[in-house]
């Protein structure tokens, strides 16, 4: 799921915080956080 | 994937300035957004099976404003809700997207859950099917 954009073309800084809890199988499942600032390609900020 | 449940709660905050902010405001992550320059992306870690979710702190929050607090405990998406987009990237004719239930909710009253929505969405008290999806928050 993806939410967006953010106009953020006049700010200095910005800081995304979440709260996460999950059940999971730890070799075959995984989350990844991705930016982006065209839309088209992501930047993986981890996983 | 056999099973699978996410809950969580979104917050994003702009720094308009710089006011020194002494300490987080949930327990993890802190995940910087490239704002100016995509090369200065970092991130730390991502926390997995984090349980405590910590309430803002106005002070903390001081300087910062708000323009995302998602913790999914309302009809989501919606359309009367704009900036959510929620796709099924796998490759077997199945449309299953993430969805909110009531299904083993933490904080609120709802729980965000991968393969809940969409045309064949699955009742997460019995999904063990394997499942491809994304979540890209940003």
């Amino acid at each position: 799921m993806t939410f967006g954009p953010f106009d953020l073309s006049d700010e200095d800084t910005a800081d995304i915080s979440f709260w996460l809890w999950n059940v999971i199988e730890s070799i075959n499942d995984y989350l990844i956080v991705e930016v982006s600032t065209s839309s088209n390609q992501f930047t993986e900020l981890g996983r | 994937m056999k099973f699978l449940s996410i809950l969580a709660c979104i917050t994003v905050f702009i720094l308009r300035t710089f006011i020194p902010v002494t300490s987080t405001i949930f327990t993890i992550p802190n995940v910087k957004l490239p704002v100016n320059d995509p090369s200065t992306i970092s991130s730390d870690a991502i926390g997995t099976g984090i349980e405590e979710y910590k309430s803002l702190d106005t002070d903390i929050t001081r300087g910062w404003q708000v323009i995302l607090d998602e913790d999914f405990s309302e009809a989501w998406p919606w359309a009367g809700q704009p900036g959510w987009t929620v796709t099924d990237f796998s490759n077997d004719n199945k449309q299953r997207l993430w969805g909110n239930d009531q299904y083993r909710y933490h904080s609120a009253n709802l729980a965000v859950w991968l393969a809940r929505g969409g045309r064949d969405g699955r009742d997460m008290t019995i999904t063990t099917t394997i499942i491809s999806t994304i979540w890209i928050p940003g």
